[in-house]
């Protein structure tokens, strides 16, 4: 009864998509390195690097295609398997340009294994003026795995010095531990509709950019949403007017919600909660993304 | 069709379940208003309306969403087993929803009461009994929205008039609250909650017209709010 109507995060009948990616990462010879990999026509990634003595593979996207447009659809498909670990994060930030009449679709499926870590870091996500960019995770994460996951959404700047003008970003993410759904973040900005402009104090509390980062993570105490809660705070106010907080999930894991006015504090803010995440779990230090 | 009879105690039953002196506990719980009444940014009638209508906005994604979907389970020709099944996904999707810690427990606590409410003033609908049973046995989370709207259900409420009572009855317990802690004076309370008819009748068109991909959608702002709201040093309310 609860299934998702198919013409919201897929075109309806289904198109043949713009872009596919596939990957599976596992752990062998002490290290995590690809196993499996396909991509064609406007996704590809560059091959794994690793920026610690901890064999995590660090890969990145590339859209070759340099943004997308309306009647796009993208699928990225990631498997992270037992034991391995995976940094990914994409070459640049996503744009999405104007799409009269019609919608970008990107689909992403992770799974994450037993005692396994993926850490998805991407650019923010730029949607410029008419754009309607509809995007669904399911990410499916073993009791034991460990997952960090972010997201920015930044209104791309208009001719007419117009900003906030997009039509829609609509992301859901749904996180299931042994097949039961146990985070549902959904996020629909409509920075053009009456509703939401109306809404604009207790929606956007006047800001123009939006950050989320989701984490599941077996040993979570509530003494580390404290810390994860100090540093949120210590990010807030400055130029950008950063205001924002945390919330432990259901299992052990949190929600980090900021709004700002600057994608650089908002990815600032993102990169020190992972950073944190990496340190106490993981004796990994900060995350230097190597952009090409 | 409804005869008269059915047909009044359809009526009866909407605005019992839908009176805000229900004890449901709703009396304790602010939704994040409280981080706002602390930081100064509801301080009067006038800015407790603009949080007011919000709330109904974002309820239409959430709580009336719920309610709305819980009469369509009960009204729907699967049978039992299959019902069963069906509430327990409601369930879990609306509690994996809430990114706030405390709006969850607020919803768990609040839909325990409000099942057993139900469970007393439908006591011949299976469904209902099902619902606050399971989740004394922890087998549900629960949720006051699903409750009620199984509730209605059953009973014959059409699917409009059971989402405009509870958005009702939600502006006015949150007003009770606005009142104590604000504070309002009673009479600008309610023009308050008359001057949030609008936006009750605008969430509600919105309820209706969601579909299943809008549940849980969160407006940002308050659901920061509701997430500060557990490192506040002095509270008034659970959330």
């Amino acid at each position: 009864m609860w299934a998702i109507p198919g013409d919201i995060f897929s075109h309806h009948p289904p198109r043949e998509e713009t872009g596919i990616l596939e990957l599976g990462v596992g752990f062998s010879g002490g290290r995590s390195v690809v196993r499996r990999q396909y991509y064609t026509r406007a996704l590809k990634v560059i091959r794994a690097h690793y920026l610690d003595d901890t064999g995590q593979a660090y890969v990145t996207i590339v859209n070759p295609g340099g943004g997308y447009v309306g009647g796009d659809a993208y699928r990225i498909d990631v498997e992270v398997e037992d034991g391995a670990s995976l940094l990914l994060t994409d070459q640049s930030a996503v744009k999405v340009y104007r799409t009269p009449h019609d919608y970008v679709v990107q689909n992403l499926r992770i799974k994450v294994g037993d005692g396994s870590v993926l850490e998805y870091i991407p650019d923010q996500l730029i949607l410029y003026r008419d754009a309607d960019y509809r995007q669904q995770i399911t990410a499916d994460v073993h009791p034991n795995g460990s997952l960090v996951m972010s997201e920015i959404v930044t209104p791309g700047w208009s001719p007419d010095r117009g900003k906030f003008l997009y039509d829609q970003a609509f992301l859901r993410n749904v996180v299931t531990v042994d097949g039961k759904p146990e985070i549902i973040d959904n996020l629909k900005l409509n920075p053009t509709a009456g509703d939401f402009r109306r809404h604009g104090e207790y929606v956007m509390a006047g800001r123009t950019h939006i950050s989320t980062v989701t984490c599941l993570e077996p040993g979570l105490t509530d003494d580390h949403i404290d810390q994860v809660r100090d540093l949120v705070r210590s990010h807030e106010g400055g130029e950008s007017q950063l205001w924002g907080s945390v919330s432990r999930t259901n299992r052990p894991g949190f929600t980090v919600r900021a709004l700002a006015n600057r994608t650089e504090d908002l990815m600032h803010l993102t990169t020190s909660v992972a950073d944190f995440i990496r340190g106490e779990f993981r004796g990994q230090g900060p995350i230097h993304l190597r952009k090409y | 069709m409804p005869n008269t009879v059915t047909d009044l105690r359809a009526k009866l039953i909407t605005w019992h379940l839908t009176d805000s002196a229900l004890p449901t506990g709703s009396f304790a719980h602010s939704a994040g208003m409280e981080t706002f009444i602390q930081s100064g940014q509801i301080d009067d009638a006038e800015s407790y309306g603009r949080w007011l209508a919000t709330y109904l906005y974002q309820a239409s994604f959430n709580e009336a969403l719920a309610v709305r979907l819980g009469m369509e389970l009960a009204t729907s020709p699967l049978n039992d087993t299959e019902k069963i099944s069906q509430l327990s996904q409601l369930d879990q999707l609306c509690h994996a929803s809430q990114a706030s810690r405390q709006i969850r427990q607020s919803m768990n606590t609040m839909g325990k009461r409000m099942a057993r409410v139900v469970a007393i003033t439908v006591s011949d609908a299976s469904l209902v009994s099902e619902y606050a049973a399971g989740i004394s046995e922890g087998r549900y989370h629960g949720n006051p929205g699903i409750a009620a709207g199984l509730a209605f259900g059953c009973v014959g409420v059409s699917t409009i008039d059971g989402v405009h009572a509870y958005l009702l009855q939600m502006a006015n317990s949150m007003t009770q609250n606005a009142i104590r802690s604000i504070p309002l004076g009673q009479d600008a309370g309610q023009r308050t909650l008359v001057a949030a008819y609008d936006h009750i009748e605008r969430a509600a068109e919105l309820t209706m017209r969601h579909s299943t991909a809008e549940l849980g959608v969160v407006a940002p702002a308050i659901e920061i709010s509701q997430m500060q709201h557990e490192g506040l040093h002095a509270r008034m309310f659970m959330s």
